[in-house]
């Protein structure tokens, strides 16, 4: 509760105060910011995993985030959160071969962005294409039917994201962009069938939309 | 509807009530004589007079073989000119016609005039036409009995939580574990069979019956490779309890569980009781008791069996049998099995402290992805004592060790009244009265496995290869550290096999 409270007075601060503080010293680079929510859908780079699992390679989902941008000539950074996930069912992996066994599942991933990022252009106009980079922590939960608490899977994974996109404004303080993302989020000795199948990286590919509000 | 219709429905109406109410009335006043129900039917026996005589003389100089029997397997294309050619090797020079094909290629050839068995296996394995040749081999059920004392706890399937696996997978519907062995009682039918009774030659009322802990529609119809023709009798007590321990009714209010309670059992009689060696005797006319250790299950049958099972839709196999002997034909045999989607469960042996001797044909499932050799823990899961040990173990279930917690050590289940047949002082048995019965050995730990195997048939692993290392990779480890010659891969965890695998566990 308490870090919810924060996180609203820090994005309140970033929408209102921060650009009141740009205005002050417009010599020096404009600092402004904004909060935006998106849809976003990851294909995954455990592919054989995520297909093994639930037929589907590419997990969907949404979330949103902070953004200040001026803090340093065109530099911006950004705090994110999403969720995605994916129902699939438990299965046993034996060689090349994928034995369903009919037990419901579901999977979560919550990546928490933490990223710095480059806009070449100064806001306002109305194409602001820009590129970033980051750490990602995520947190991964995984359950099935008939868990116990301790079968219920929820660890923490970090790693690196690198991604690039373009605002459009659409009003004064609105702008819609889309952003390609890569995250890298690589297990060291996984388990399960991300074991069984040779693979260790529950990152991707990553398509966002995103709807800003701010300066 | 014309009135005069309806008239003729209304009368016909009435003399169809009156005549469903009166003619039991009239059938009281008049009770017809009572059939007596028609004699069970009789199957004419398999074992001939002269392997019953080569079987009590195992017993009575202690051989591990059939007497004048071999098992042999020619080579690839070789016709009758050269099995003939290979025959007369032998001093009896038998024809080939007296070969009995067991499998492609591979006969159980029965010598007349010459017991020596081993010489005979030696002389054809000689022969350039022979692949291998070795003894009937007589292999002995796997279990150590011990004295029952009742006891309702079953702590054998706490220690696997079998619970939270029923939870995933109730009892393995849909799948059909063959129990090779001395039998599963599957009719209840009383037999007039010829038995000694100190005096004379007499012919005994016999009663069987399916063991009150048991649902017979879960039988699928078995098959008798030893005894006769007609239904599979257990007149040992041996197959009834390793079927008990695989798949005894559940939630029933009666007597114990069993771990794969809706699979179906097939059973398979291979193994010859004292019982079935005592009646061939007096059935052949001949007068007194058969050795009371007499008894054993040929190769040859074993082997049939196992391919039985695997044609006529067993998708597990428990094999809770095993002696010192090796014989490739078994190997011929569980591979065919595992390659028609068949996984067996093979009971490792009891003879840890007899030296410890390698042990067939359970040491053959190690290099069988698909076959399981199956080791014992006690009640706190150190090794059974019993237990053999070695490179060949795979995995360890409970099969009990009255050193390690007395009577509740062992393994119990509802069995065959063991009072009612013991031939040190039964004249007249009856198989037809089940109790409490506990007893440990690996015998009991195959079936843990086998059972475990149906509920992951059922569950969606139909490969037997994958359920070996669905097993062997969700197994406890116990002992040192990863696999080890006392425990193979761990104890038996058919929950964490059940859940299979998600992304990261």
């Amino acid at each position: 509760m308490r870090t919810r409270a924060g996180v609203c007075i820090l994005l309140a601060w970033l929408v209102t105060v921060a650009p009141a503080l740009a205005q002050r010293a417009p010599a020096t680079a404009p600092i402004g910011g904004r909060i935006f929510g998106v849809v976003e859908g990851q294909a995954m780079t455990a592919t054989d995993t995520f297909d093994a699992l639930s037929g589907e390679t590419s997990l969907f989902g949404g979330g949103g985030g902070a953004e200040v941008h001026g803090v340093w000539r065109k530099i911006f950074l950004r705090a994110s959160a999403s969720r995605l996930s994916v129902d699939g069912e438990r299965v046993f992996v034996f060689g090349n071969t994928v034995f369903p066994l009919g037990i419901p599942m579901r999977v979560q991933l919550t990546p928490v962005e933490i990223v710095a990022g480059w806009r070449f252009a100064t806001p306002g106009k109305r194409l602001v294409p820009y590129v970033g980079a980051g750490t990602v922590i995520m947190r991964f939960r995984e359950e099935s039917d008939f868990d116990t608490s301790s079968d219920i899977v929820s660890k923490t994974f970090s790693g690196a994201v690198a991604f690039a996109g373009v605002d459009v404004g659409v009003m004064k303080f609105v702008s819609v962009g889309a952003e390609v993302g890569m995250r890298i989020i690589k297990i060291t000795r996984p388990g399960g069938v991300l074991g069984a199948l040779g693979e260790d990286d529950l990152g991707g590919v990553s398509m966002r939309l995103l709807v800003s509000i701010g300066r | 509807m014309p009135r005069t219709s309806s008239r003729v429905l209304v009368l016909a109406g009435l003399t169809c009530v009156a005549w469903l109410v009166l003619v039991p009335v009239s059938a009281q006043q008049a009770p017809v004589p009572q059939q007596p129900p028609p004699p069970p039917p009789r199957g004419a026996f398999i074992t001939t007079p002269e392997q019953r005589q080569a079987l009590e003389l195992a017993a009575v100089r202690d051989l591990n073989y059939i007497p004048g029997e071999v098992i042999v397997k020619f080579r690839e294309g070789v016709t009758v000119v050269g099995q003939a050619r290979a025959l007369d090797a032998l001093r009896s020079r038998p024809l080939p016609e007296r070969l009995q094909w067991i499998a492609d290629r591979t006969a159980r050839l029965q010598v007349d005039g010459d017991l020596d068995s081993p010489a005979i296996a030696a002389s054809l394995a000689r022969q350039p036409e022979v692949e291998f040749a070795h003894p009937n081999w007589l292999l002995q059920p796997r279990l150590v009995p011990n004295d029952p004392q009742y006891a309702a706890r079953q702590w054998n399937l706490t220690a696997i939580n079998m619970p939270g696996a029923w939870v995933i997978n109730a009892g393995g519907p849909g799948v059909t574990i063959a129990v090779i062995d001395s039998g599963v009682t599957n009719i209840n039918a009383t037999y007039g069979f010829k038995t000694w009774n100190g005096a004379s030659i007499v012919t005994a009322q016999m009663p069987f019956a399916i063991n009150t802990d048991f649902d017979a529609a879960r039988f699928v119809p078995g098959q008798d490779f030893v005894f006769w023709t007609g239904p599979v009798l257990d007149s040992d007590g041996h197959g009834t309890f390793m079927a008990a321990v695989a798949s005894q009714s559940t939630n029933n209010s009666v007597g114990y569980a069993g771990i794969a309670y809706n699979a179906k059992i097939m059973p398979l009689k291979a193994c010859l009781s004292y019982w079935d060696v005592q009646i061939l005797r007096s059935e052949a006319g001949q007068p007194g008791y058969a050795p009371l250790d007499v008894g054993g299950c040929p190769t040859s049958a074993v082997t049939t069996a196992i391919r039985y099972a695997a044609d006529n839709g067993a998708k597990v196999i428990n094999l809770s049998l095993g002696s010192t002997n090796p014989s490739p034909s078994y190997i011929d045999a569980l591979n065919y099995a595992v390659g028609k989607g068949v996984f067996v469960a093979l009971a490792a042996g009891n003879e840890f402290n007899l030296g410890n001797p390698t042990t067939y044909p359970a040491s053959y499932a190690a290099n069988i992805a698909g076959a399981m050799s199956v080791g014992a823990v006690g009640r706190s899961l150190t090794r059974a004592p019993y237990s053999t040990t070695g490179p060949f173990l795979e995995i360890v279930a409970p099969g009990g060790n009255s050193a390690d917690g007395g009577a509740n050590g062992v393994v119990w289940q509802m069995a065959l009244r063991e009072s009612d047949f013991n031939p040190a002082t039964v004249i007249f048995p009856r198989f037809d009265r089940y109790t409490d019965l506990g007893s440990q050995g690996t015998s009991l730990a195959a079936p843990h496995v086998a059972a475990v195997a149906a509920l992951l048939m059922s569950q969606g692993i139909t490969s037997p290869a994958a359920i070996e290392a669905a097993l062997t990779v969700t197994a406890r480890d116990l002992g040192e550290k990863g696999r080890d010659n006392d425990f193979g891969a761990g104890l038996l965890d058919p929950r964490a096999a059940l859940r299979g695998l998600g992304v990261v566990r």
